[in-house]
Protein backbone atom coordinates (compact mmCIF):
# COMPACT_ATOMS: atom_id res chain seq x y z
CA UNK A 1 0.00 0.00 0.00
CA UNK A 2 3.17 1.99 0.43
CA UNK A 3 4.64 3.13 -2.96
CA UNK A 4 7.53 5.48 -4.17
CA UNK A 5 6.66 7.62 -6.65
CA UNK A 6 9.39 8.27 -9.94
CA UNK A 7 10.75 11.19 -8.23
CA UNK A 8 11.36 9.08 -5.47
CA UNK A 9 9.17 10.58 -3.15
CA UNK A 10 7.35 8.99 -0.34
CA UNK A 11 3.76 8.01 -1.08
CA UNK A 12 1.17 6.71 1.34
CA UNK A 13 -2.10 5.86 0.42
CA UNK A 14 -5.98 5.28 2.09
CA UNK A 15 -5.60 7.56 4.61
CA UNK A 16 -7.68 10.37 5.58
CA UNK A 17 -7.55 13.23 7.97
CA UNK A 18 -10.61 13.41 9.88
CA UNK A 19 -10.32 16.24 11.76
CA UNK A 20 -8.20 19.34 13.85
CA UNK A 21 -8.12 20.83 16.65
CA UNK A 22 -5.69 23.09 17.61
CA UNK A 23 -5.71 24.39 21.10
CA UNK A 24 -3.96 27.68 22.72
CA UNK A 25 -3.82 29.32 25.95
CA UNK A 26 -6.27 32.37 26.43
CA UNK A 27 -3.99 34.69 27.59
CA UNK A 28 -2.66 37.17 24.76
CA UNK A 29 0.55 38.87 25.16
CA UNK A 30 1.12 41.95 23.13
CA UNK A 31 5.03 41.88 21.68
CA UNK A 32 4.35 45.96 22.92
CA UNK A 33 3.89 45.31 25.99
CA UNK A 34 7.70 44.18 26.09
CA UNK A 35 9.16 47.62 26.50
CA UNK A 36 10.92 47.00 30.24
CA UNK A 37 12.81 44.24 28.67
CA UNK A 38 14.18 45.70 25.11
CA UNK A 39 13.88 49.54 23.64
CA UNK A 40 10.33 50.67 22.05
CA UNK A 41 12.66 51.16 18.66
CA UNK A 42 14.29 47.34 19.10
CA UNK A 43 10.88 45.78 19.89
CA UNK A 44 9.22 47.46 16.62
CA UNK A 45 12.51 46.39 14.13
CA UNK A 46 11.73 42.82 15.65
CA UNK A 47 7.95 42.60 15.13
CA UNK A 48 8.49 44.27 11.87
CA UNK A 49 10.94 41.50 10.86
CA UNK A 50 9.16 38.90 12.70
CA UNK A 51 5.81 40.16 11.91
CA UNK A 52 4.55 38.73 15.00
CA UNK A 53 2.42 41.24 16.91
CA UNK A 54 1.00 39.03 19.73
CA UNK A 55 1.17 35.44 20.91
CA UNK A 56 -0.68 33.19 23.36
CA UNK A 57 1.89 32.23 26.47
CA UNK A 58 0.77 29.29 28.81
CA UNK A 59 0.44 29.77 32.39
CA UNK A 60 2.58 28.22 34.78
CA UNK A 61 0.52 25.36 35.42
CA UNK A 62 -0.14 24.22 31.98
CA UNK A 63 2.02 22.15 30.00
CA UNK A 64 2.05 21.18 26.01
CA UNK A 65 0.21 17.64 27.16
CA UNK A 66 -2.16 19.55 29.00
CA UNK A 67 -3.05 21.25 26.10
CA UNK A 68 -3.00 18.27 23.71
CA UNK A 69 -5.36 17.07 25.64
CA UNK A 70 -7.83 19.29 25.83
CA UNK A 71 -7.76 19.22 21.94
CA UNK A 72 -7.67 15.58 21.57
CA UNK A 73 -10.90 15.25 24.12
CA UNK A 74 -12.60 17.75 21.78
CA UNK A 75 -11.45 16.37 18.92
CA UNK A 76 -12.69 13.26 19.68
CA UNK A 77 -16.13 14.03 21.36
CA UNK A 78 -16.72 15.81 18.05
CA UNK A 79 -15.87 13.02 15.29
CA UNK A 80 -17.60 10.51 17.71
CA UNK A 81 -14.24 8.70 18.13
CA UNK A 82 -14.41 6.34 21.29
CA UNK A 83 -11.51 6.30 22.80
CA UNK A 84 -10.99 2.74 22.60
CA UNK A 85 -11.11 3.17 19.18
CA UNK A 86 -7.86 4.53 18.84
CA UNK A 87 -5.15 1.96 17.96
CA UNK A 88 -1.99 4.66 17.91
CA UNK A 89 -1.07 7.41 19.35
CA UNK A 90 1.65 9.36 18.76
CA UNK A 91 3.02 12.94 21.25
CA UNK A 92 5.49 14.76 19.08
CA UNK A 93 7.12 17.53 20.86
CA UNK A 94 10.34 19.29 21.92
CA UNK A 95 8.59 20.35 25.26
CA UNK A 96 7.15 17.26 26.21
CA UNK A 97 5.37 17.44 29.77
CA UNK A 98 8.74 15.41 31.03
CA UNK A 99 11.79 13.76 30.19
CA UNK A 100 10.34 10.70 30.84
CA UNK A 101 7.35 9.18 31.59
CA UNK A 102 6.04 9.66 27.66
CA UNK A 103 3.85 12.28 27.45
CA UNK A 104 1.57 9.80 25.18
CA UNK A 105 1.34 7.25 27.77
CA UNK A 106 -0.11 10.40 29.95
CA UNK A 107 -2.26 11.12 27.35
CA UNK A 108 -3.25 7.27 26.95
CA UNK A 109 -4.41 7.15 30.32
CA UNK A 110 -6.31 10.38 30.84
CA UNK A 111 -7.93 9.40 27.57
CA UNK A 112 -8.83 6.23 28.89
CA UNK A 113 -7.10 4.09 25.16
CA UNK A 114 -7.37 0.46 25.41
CA UNK A 115 -4.33 -1.56 25.86
CA UNK A 116 -3.60 -2.68 22.38
CA UNK A 117 -2.97 1.09 21.41
CA UNK A 118 0.22 1.87 20.62
CA UNK A 119 1.83 5.23 22.42
CA UNK A 120 5.02 6.61 21.88
CA UNK A 121 6.73 10.37 21.86
CA UNK A 122 8.67 11.69 19.11
CA UNK A 123 11.08 14.42 19.74
CA UNK A 124 10.87 16.63 16.96
CA UNK A 125 10.42 20.66 16.45
CA UNK A 126 9.39 22.76 13.32
CA UNK A 127 9.40 20.28 10.87
CA UNK A 128 7.54 17.75 13.20
CA UNK A 129 4.10 18.04 11.74
CA UNK A 130 4.09 16.61 8.28
CA UNK A 131 6.41 14.46 10.15
CA UNK A 132 4.27 13.24 12.28
CA UNK A 133 1.13 12.80 9.91
CA UNK A 134 3.39 10.36 7.40
CA UNK A 135 4.56 8.30 11.19
CA UNK A 136 0.43 8.25 11.52
CA UNK A 137 -0.18 7.56 8.16
CA UNK A 138 2.40 4.59 7.65
CA UNK A 139 1.47 3.17 10.74
CA UNK A 140 -2.45 2.46 9.33
CA UNK A 141 -2.47 -1.22 7.73
CA UNK A 142 -6.43 -1.18 7.87
CA UNK A 143 -5.95 -4.23 10.31
CA UNK A 144 -4.54 -3.93 13.52
CA UNK A 145 -4.58 -0.24 13.06
CA UNK A 146 -6.98 1.73 11.82
CA UNK A 147 -7.22 4.94 13.93
CA UNK A 148 -4.67 7.30 14.56
CA UNK A 149 -4.41 10.23 17.10
CA UNK A 150 -1.76 11.99 16.12
CA UNK A 151 -0.67 15.22 19.07
CA UNK A 152 1.63 18.16 18.02
CA UNK A 153 2.22 21.18 20.20
CA UNK A 154 4.97 22.95 21.85
CA UNK A 155 5.42 25.24 24.64
CA UNK A 156 8.12 27.18 23.73
CA UNK A 157 7.84 30.02 25.91
CA UNK A 158 9.04 27.54 28.84
CA UNK A 159 12.24 27.51 27.74
CA UNK A 160 12.72 31.13 26.13
CA UNK A 161 15.56 33.48 27.19
CA UNK A 162 13.77 36.54 28.41
CA UNK A 163 16.79 38.74 27.37
CA UNK A 164 17.11 37.42 24.20
CA UNK A 165 15.35 40.31 21.80
CA UNK A 166 15.62 37.00 18.95
CA UNK A 167 13.84 35.04 20.60
CA UNK A 168 11.83 36.26 23.45
CA UNK A 169 9.50 38.49 21.23
CA UNK A 170 8.82 35.74 18.69
CA UNK A 171 7.39 32.00 20.03
CA UNK A 172 4.21 31.41 20.87
CA UNK A 173 2.64 28.50 22.89
CA UNK A 174 0.38 25.76 21.44
CA UNK A 175 -0.93 21.84 20.79
CA UNK A 176 -3.23 20.52 18.33
CA UNK A 177 -4.61 16.87 17.59
CA UNK A 178 -4.84 15.20 14.29
CA UNK A 179 -7.02 12.12 13.91
CA UNK A 180 -5.89 9.69 10.75
CA UNK A 181 -8.39 6.84 9.78
CA UNK A 182 -7.64 4.08 7.28
CA UNK A 183 -10.39 4.08 4.35
CA UNK A 184 -10.11 1.17 2.50
CA UNK A 185 -12.00 3.01 -0.55
CA UNK A 186 -11.55 6.40 -2.53
CA UNK A 187 -7.99 7.47 -3.41
CA UNK A 188 -7.24 9.54 -0.24
CA UNK A 189 -3.25 9.55 -0.28
CA UNK A 190 -0.35 11.66 1.14
CA UNK A 191 2.89 12.55 -0.88
CA UNK A 192 5.95 13.50 1.84
CA UNK A 193 9.46 14.31 1.40
CA UNK A 194 11.35 14.34 4.54
CA UNK A 195 14.96 15.23 5.50
CA UNK A 196 17.61 15.69 8.02
CA UNK A 197 20.93 17.54 7.74
CA UNK A 198 22.69 16.88 11.16
CA UNK A 199 25.22 19.09 10.55
CA UNK A 200 23.42 22.23 11.97
CA UNK A 201 22.10 20.08 15.15
CA UNK A 202 23.86 23.20 17.48
CA UNK A 203 22.11 25.98 15.86
CA UNK A 204 18.64 25.47 17.12
CA UNK A 205 19.18 24.04 21.19
CA UNK A 206 18.18 23.92 24.35
CA UNK A 207 22.25 23.75 25.86
CA UNK A 208 22.29 21.97 29.29
CA UNK A 209 18.26 20.13 28.59
CA UNK A 210 19.63 16.94 29.06
CA UNK A 211 22.40 14.73 29.76
CA UNK A 212 25.60 15.84 27.11
CA UNK A 213 27.80 18.75 28.27
CA UNK A 214 29.09 18.90 24.26
CA UNK A 215 26.60 21.02 22.75
CA UNK A 216 27.45 23.90 25.94
CA UNK A 217 31.18 23.18 24.78
CA UNK A 218 30.56 23.99 21.25
CA UNK A 219 28.92 27.33 21.83
CA UNK A 220 31.65 28.08 23.71
CA UNK A 221 34.18 27.69 21.72
CA UNK A 222 32.22 29.35 19.26
CA UNK A 223 31.99 32.61 21.25
CA UNK A 224 28.53 32.30 21.34
CA UNK A 225 26.20 33.45 23.90
CA UNK A 226 23.82 30.93 25.46
CA UNK A 227 22.23 30.43 28.97
CA UNK A 228 21.89 26.92 30.52
CA UNK A 229 18.20 25.54 29.87
CA UNK A 230 17.18 28.08 27.57
CA UNK A 231 16.72 28.32 24.09
CA UNK A 232 19.71 29.30 21.84
CA UNK A 233 19.21 30.50 17.94
CA UNK A 234 21.42 31.15 15.60
CA UNK A 235 19.52 33.04 13.35
CA UNK A 236 21.59 33.57 10.59
CA UNK A 237 22.78 29.97 10.48
CA UNK A 238 19.02 28.85 10.41
CA UNK A 239 18.54 31.77 7.63
CA UNK A 240 21.52 30.03 5.26
CA UNK A 241 19.80 27.00 6.08
CA UNK A 242 15.82 28.38 4.88
CA UNK A 243 17.59 30.00 1.69
CA UNK A 244 19.52 26.51 0.69
CA UNK A 245 17.84 23.75 1.54
CA UNK A 246 14.18 24.51 2.27
CA UNK A 247 14.51 26.58 -1.31
CA UNK A 248 15.33 23.60 -2.79
CA UNK A 249 12.74 21.03 -1.34
CA UNK A 250 10.26 24.20 -1.95
CA UNK A 251 11.58 24.64 -5.71
CA UNK A 252 11.60 21.13 -6.64
CA UNK A 253 7.86 20.53 -5.81
CA UNK A 254 7.62 24.27 -7.74
CA UNK A 255 8.90 22.28 -10.90
CA UNK A 256 6.66 19.50 -10.63
CA UNK A 257 3.06 19.80 -12.77
CA UNK A 258 1.21 18.46 -9.56
CA UNK A 259 2.08 21.55 -7.95
CA UNK A 260 0.00 23.84 -10.21
CA UNK A 261 -3.20 21.98 -8.65
CA UNK A 262 -2.14 23.18 -4.81
CA UNK A 263 -4.55 25.41 -4.01
CA UNK A 264 -2.53 26.65 -0.62
CA UNK A 265 1.31 26.89 0.49
CA UNK A 266 1.20 26.54 4.74
CA UNK A 267 5.03 26.95 5.82
CA UNK A 268 6.03 26.55 9.16
CA UNK A 269 5.17 30.18 10.12
CA UNK A 270 9.13 30.66 11.61
CA UNK A 271 9.11 34.82 10.90
CA UNK A 272 7.43 36.46 8.34
CA UNK A 273 10.85 37.49 6.64
CA UNK A 274 11.95 33.93 6.18
CA UNK A 275 8.54 32.71 4.56
CA UNK A 276 8.20 36.00 2.53
CA UNK A 277 12.12 35.26 1.17
CA UNK A 278 11.49 31.74 0.28
CA UNK A 279 8.23 33.61 -2.31
CA UNK A 280 10.66 36.27 -3.36
CA UNK A 281 13.64 33.95 -4.05
CA UNK A 282 11.21 31.74 -5.96
CA UNK A 283 8.70 34.06 -7.64
CA UNK A 284 5.46 32.51 -6.67
CA UNK A 285 1.92 33.82 -5.64
CA UNK A 286 2.28 35.02 -2.61
CA UNK A 287 -1.95 34.67 -2.32
CA UNK A 288 -1.16 31.17 -2.10
CA UNK A 289 0.58 30.99 0.99
CA UNK A 290 -1.17 31.45 4.53
CA UNK A 291 0.07 33.47 7.35
CA UNK A 292 -1.37 33.71 11.29
CA UNK A 293 2.18 34.81 12.52
CA UNK A 294 1.21 38.13 13.64
CA UNK A 295 -1.55 36.97 15.88
CA UNK A 296 0.32 33.45 17.58
CA UNK A 297 3.95 33.79 16.86
CA UNK A 298 6.04 30.80 16.27
CA UNK A 299 4.43 28.14 17.57
CA UNK A 300 7.12 25.43 16.46
CA UNK A 301 5.48 22.52 15.77
CA UNK A 302 1.72 23.10 16.29
CA UNK A 303 2.88 26.14 13.38
CA UNK A 304 1.11 24.18 10.52
CA UNK A 305 -2.10 22.17 12.45
CA UNK A 306 -2.43 25.58 14.07
CA UNK A 307 -2.67 27.71 10.84
CA UNK A 308 -4.79 24.93 9.10
CA UNK A 309 -7.97 25.43 11.90
CA UNK A 310 -7.98 29.40 11.82
CA UNK A 311 -6.66 30.21 8.46
CA UNK A 312 -8.72 27.35 6.13
CA UNK A 313 -12.81 27.71 7.69
CA UNK A 314 -13.99 29.71 4.73
CA UNK A 315 -12.16 27.87 1.90
CA UNK A 316 -14.49 24.35 2.98
CA UNK A 317 -16.68 23.77 0.26
CA UNK A 318 -14.86 21.76 -1.82
CA UNK A 319 -11.64 19.92 -1.59
CA UNK A 320 -8.55 21.41 -0.70
CA UNK A 321 -5.08 20.49 -2.17
CA UNK A 322 -2.67 21.90 0.31
CA UNK A 323 1.38 21.46 0.64
CA UNK A 324 2.49 21.74 4.62
CA UNK A 325 5.84 22.28 4.83
CA UNK A 326 7.89 22.47 8.28
CA UNK A 327 11.46 23.05 8.70
CA UNK A 328 14.24 23.93 11.19
CA UNK A 329 15.77 22.42 14.63
CA UNK A 330 17.93 19.74 13.66
CA UNK A 331 18.33 20.36 11.19
CA UNK A 332 14.87 18.57 10.06
CA UNK A 333 12.55 19.37 7.34
CA UNK A 334 9.38 17.30 5.94
CA UNK A 335 6.92 18.21 2.95
CA UNK A 336 3.13 16.90 3.25
CA UNK A 337 1.19 17.42 -0.01
CA UNK A 338 -2.41 16.21 0.76
CA UNK A 339 -6.03 16.63 -0.27
CA UNK A 340 -8.46 18.11 2.95
CA UNK A 341 -12.65 16.93 2.68
CA UNK A 342 -15.08 19.69 3.52
CA UNK A 343 -16.06 16.78 6.06
CA UNK A 344 -12.31 16.99 7.78
CA UNK A 345 -13.59 19.14 10.97
CA UNK A 346 -11.60 22.12 11.65
CA UNK A 347 -11.53 23.92 15.35
CA UNK A 348 -9.85 26.11 17.37
CA UNK A 349 -10.29 26.09 21.12
CA UNK A 350 -8.71 28.02 24.48
CA UNK A 351 -7.67 25.90 27.72
CA UNK A 352 -6.58 27.22 30.76
CA UNK A 353 -6.85 25.87 34.43
CA UNK B 1 40.93 38.98 -34.89
CA UNK B 2 39.91 42.31 -34.51
CA UNK B 3 36.10 41.23 -34.38
CA UNK B 4 36.98 38.54 -31.76
CA UNK B 5 38.38 41.13 -30.16
CA UNK B 6 35.87 43.53 -30.25
CA UNK B 7 33.09 40.50 -28.62
CA UNK B 8 35.08 39.67 -25.39
CA UNK B 9 34.96 43.85 -25.15
CA UNK B 10 31.53 44.10 -25.57
CA UNK B 11 30.59 40.70 -23.55
CA UNK B 12 33.26 42.16 -20.88
CA UNK B 13 31.10 45.47 -20.79
CA UNK B 14 27.99 43.39 -21.08
CA UNK B 15 28.95 41.60 -17.61
CA UNK B 16 30.55 44.42 -15.96
CA UNK B 17 27.25 46.86 -16.72
CA UNK B 18 24.98 43.92 -14.92
CA UNK B 19 27.64 43.81 -12.07
CA UNK B 20 27.10 47.95 -11.57
CA UNK B 21 23.55 47.10 -11.67
CA UNK B 22 23.66 44.06 -9.09
CA UNK B 23 25.59 46.31 -7.05
CA UNK B 24 23.06 49.16 -6.76
CA UNK B 25 20.25 47.42 -6.21
CA UNK B 26 22.63 45.66 -3.47
CA UNK B 27 23.14 48.93 -2.07
CA UNK B 28 19.56 50.42 -2.23
CA UNK B 29 18.52 47.01 -0.33
CA UNK B 30 21.36 47.97 2.25
CA UNK B 31 19.71 51.48 2.48
CA UNK B 32 16.55 49.90 3.28
CA UNK B 33 18.00 47.55 5.76
CA UNK B 34 20.01 50.65 7.06
CA UNK B 35 16.71 53.23 6.68
CA UNK B 36 19.39 55.51 5.01
CA UNK B 37 19.15 57.52 1.70
CA UNK B 38 20.58 54.58 -1.14
CA UNK B 39 23.29 57.42 -1.93
CA UNK B 40 24.34 57.36 1.34
CA UNK B 41 25.71 53.86 0.84
CA UNK B 42 29.43 52.87 -0.21
CA UNK B 43 32.20 50.78 0.09
CA UNK B 44 33.99 53.28 2.89
CA UNK B 45 31.14 52.59 5.39
CA UNK B 46 31.87 51.38 8.47
CA UNK B 47 29.35 49.93 10.59
CA UNK B 48 28.66 51.86 14.31
CA UNK B 49 26.40 51.75 16.94
CA UNK B 50 23.82 54.70 15.77
CA UNK B 51 23.14 54.17 12.16
CA UNK B 52 24.97 51.83 10.47
CA UNK B 53 23.63 49.15 13.15
CA UNK B 54 25.14 45.52 12.18
CA UNK B 55 23.40 43.59 14.70
CA UNK B 56 21.53 40.17 13.68
CA UNK B 57 18.61 41.92 12.11
CA UNK B 58 20.73 43.69 9.70
CA UNK B 59 23.09 40.40 8.94
CA UNK B 60 20.01 37.83 7.99
CA UNK B 61 18.51 40.61 5.94
CA UNK B 62 21.50 41.31 3.97
CA UNK B 63 22.12 37.05 3.75
CA UNK B 64 18.61 37.13 2.32
CA UNK B 65 19.57 40.35 0.26
CA UNK B 66 23.17 39.04 -1.29
CA UNK B 67 21.22 35.67 -2.51
CA UNK B 68 18.65 37.87 -3.71
CA UNK B 69 20.96 40.47 -6.23
CA UNK B 70 23.77 38.20 -6.53
CA UNK B 71 22.56 34.29 -6.21
CA UNK B 72 25.20 33.89 -3.14
CA UNK B 73 24.33 32.18 -0.04
CA UNK B 74 26.97 34.07 2.35
CA UNK B 75 28.21 32.05 5.40
CA UNK B 76 26.37 34.16 8.43
CA UNK B 77 29.50 33.94 10.70
CA UNK B 78 31.94 35.63 7.68
CA UNK B 79 29.23 38.26 7.13
CA UNK B 80 29.06 38.40 11.15
CA UNK B 81 32.80 39.35 10.94
CA UNK B 82 32.49 42.04 8.09
CA UNK B 83 33.23 45.87 9.47
CA UNK B 84 31.86 47.74 6.43
CA UNK B 85 30.22 47.98 3.36
CA UNK B 86 33.34 47.30 1.63
CA UNK B 87 33.85 44.37 3.55
CA UNK B 88 30.81 42.52 2.45
CA UNK B 89 31.07 43.44 -1.01
CA UNK B 90 34.49 41.83 -1.04
CA UNK B 91 32.91 38.68 0.72
CA UNK B 92 30.53 38.73 -2.49
CA UNK B 93 33.02 39.00 -4.98
CA UNK B 94 35.40 36.14 -3.44
CA UNK B 95 32.07 33.66 -3.74
CA UNK B 96 30.86 35.17 -7.25
CA UNK B 97 34.44 33.85 -8.06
Amino acid sequence: MNSSDPQGNLIVSHVSIKGIVSCVPPEIKENHQFGEFFSNSEVDAVCKFTGVRERRIASENVSTGDLGLRASQTLLKTLDWRPDSIDALIFLSQTPDFLFPPTALRLHGHLGCKNECVAFDVNLGCSGYPYALFIGAKLLDGMNIKRALVVVGDTISKVVDEADRATALLFGDAATATALEYCSEGLESCEFELGSDGSGYSNLAVPGSGFNRGLADILETRQKCYRPGKLFMDGTAVMEFTLSRVSEVLKKYLSREESTKTDYFLLHQANRFIIQTLIKKLKVDENKFLFNIERFGNTSSASIPLLMTTNLQQFRSSPLNLCLLGFGVGYSWAMATITLNPACHLEMIEYDI
Amino acid sequence: MASVLGILVRDARLIFREAIMELEKFYTGLADIFEVSPDSINENIYFDNETFVWDSLAIVSTLALADECFGVILSGQLLFECESVGDIVNLIEQRLR
